[in-house]
């Protein structure tokens, strides 16, 4: 609550001296597209310090409608400025009736489909990225620029960039966070969620944003929980999946040290952990590439059609590869999905878990220019490897979170996922909030940070 | 056995689709579309015949 009366302290005086600051280390991090200070004035004036979110300041990812500021995507398809939007999206709605202050949006990668963002850096090492296609936000985060972010997830677009950038993020359950107002990558696998400093953060945000909205078709009734209620409760007498092989084949050495010791931590505050084998999600990265490129290219049909020179090379070839293949190659996906599906729904109900715990990707950052991780087991993409461990729960629809579990010699994070069953984001945060308290990770600060600049 | 595609194939799909001139038939197109076929075989290989795409919630997780 303190930092909370800093920020409300800080509105208090002015919403200027907010954005000053901002601007100020943005000019380093490279991680807002475009501040408001207009709307922001507007916020403080209307401000009501006994809403939840009141005073917290929250970017927005820039593939989110904020009313009056452009809607760019991280492309030059959408107009050079491209129209303002002349409506909030319906989770930036649900903030400012909450009571959060919108300060701007932040960078993304290209149409939401990468994970470098490029012309944004990792505060913790200016030469690395923070990670993407929510990289401006997992940056923006990390640095201090404001309290929380919003990004979307559709292959773990929120959760590596907080895993790279030392920070918690959630991908929620499919459909329980609107997207009314968000641009589509890919409708089936698509998510929009928080990044916050701590797990709290990120579960009062959640409240806030989530629950159905008849705008948008794939909003899930589902019953309503306070995502606060439980963050307390611990994690003794839980029961927890820890997976063998697949995660950590192959994995980073140290990323793979610090996770064992994440498993350890929670062994000793009393979670029962359980081993299992998850050998059936191997196929998950082909299963994701061959859905998001079929329904990414149908979206962005006209745009490929019009102005296909607008689009980056590989982002084009994807689209076109996704226009032109047969659609057998999509429903095998699909059908492949739902087994996969299947399976996990078994491995919960067979070994009674509360939770799955991995980590979140099987490296640190990556340099700008770096295409590759050299790991001991071999050679792999670098999107290959995030995605690998990111986009299992983004088709099953499961809720996962990536909160930090330590830094490697070179002063870099690392992040542990946890995943849950369908709409138990309770639990997943719950479990979160327990690791968080007994380590001191979350304490860690960036060499680039807003209160030390 | 997967699908084959080559500079003619792949060619002759997007001048169909009306996507020919939005890029050139590069080897590396090529090669992604020949490496997205494998990986639809692949998945092919491990599923059952009566696997069919549902609502993936739609049965309880309890």
């Amino acid at each position: 609550m303190q930092h909370l009366r800093c920020v409300m302290g800080v509105v208090a005086t002015s919403a200027s001296s907010i954005l000053e600051s901002v601007a100020r280390v943005d000019q380093v991090l490279g991680a807002m597209v475009v501040l408001d200070p207009v709307g922001l004035e507007r916020q403080c004036e209307d401000f009501d310090q006994d809403l939840p979110l009141a005073g917290m300041r929250i970017a927005v990812k820039d593939i989110i409608e904020v009313e009056g500021l452009p809607n760019r995507c991280g492309s030059a398809l959408y107009g050079d400025p491209p129209a303002p939007s002349r409506s909030d999206a319906v989770v930036v709605s649900r903030i400012r009736e909450s009571g959060g202050l919108i300060i701007g949006k932040t960078a993304a990668h290209e149409l939401a489909c990468g994970v470098y963002t490029p012309g944004t850096r990792n505060p913790w090492d200016l030469s690395r990225s923070p990670g993407g296609s929510s990289g401006g936000s997992g940056a923006a985060v990390a640095a201090g620029l404001c309290d929380a972010a919003l990004g979307s997830d559709t292959g773990g677009s929120i959760r590596i960039p907080a895993s790279l950038c030392g920070i918690a993020g959630l991908k929620p359950t499919y459909g329980l966070v609107p997207k009314t107002g968000v641009e589509p990558l890919s409708w089936s696998l698509d998510h929009v969620g928080p990044l916050g400093k701590t797990v709290r953060d990120c579960a009062r945000l959640l409240e806030a944003i989530a629950g159905f909205h008849s705008s948008d078709p794939t909003s899930v009734m589902s019953p309503s929980v306070g995502y606060l209620e439980k963050l307390d409760a611990g994690v003794a007498g839980l029961r927890i999946a820890v997976p063998s092989g697949f995660f950590m084949d192959p994995i980073d050495p140290q990323t793979q040290t610090l996770f064992l010791a994440a498993v350890e931590v929670m062994r000793e505050l009393g979670a029962e952990m359980i081993t299992v084998d998850v050998s059936y999600l191997s196929g998950s990265l082909e299963a994701e590439f061959a859905i998001v490129s079929p329904e990414a290219a149908t979206y962005h049909h006209s745009h490929l059609r019009k102005n296909p020179e607008l689009i980056d090379p590989q982002i084009r070839g994807m689209l076109i590869a996704g226009a032109a293949l047969p659609s057998s190659y999509y429903l095998r996906a699909l059908r492949w999905r739902q087994d996969m599906a299947d399976r996990m729904r078994a491995t919960f109900i067979d070994n009674r878990l509360d939770a799955f715990i991995t980590p979140t990707v099987p490296a640190f950052a990556q340099l700008h220019d770096q295409e590759e991780f050299v790991y001991p087991g071999g050679k792999e993409p670098v999107i290959s490897s995030f995605v690998r461990t990111t986009a299992p729960f983004n088709l099953t629809g499961q809720p996962a979170l990536s909160v930090p579990c330590g830094l490697t010699a070179d002063g870099l994070p690392v992040g542990l996922q946890i995943a849950g069953r369908p709409f138990a984001e309770d639990m997943v945060l719950r479990i979160g909030a327990a690791y968080e308290r007994a380590t001191d990770w979350v304490a860690q600060l960036p060499p680039l940070h807003a209160t030390t600049e | 056995m997967s699908d084959t595609w080559d500079a003619d194939s792949v060619g002759g799909l997007l001048r169909s689709l009306g996507l020919d001139g939005v890029d050139t038939v590069s080897d590396e197109l090529i090669a992604d579309f020949q490496q997205r076929a494998l990986a639809s075989e692949t998945l092919e290989s491990v599923l059952a015949p009566g696997v069919s795409p549902c609502n993936i919630f739609d049965a309880s997780w309890e």
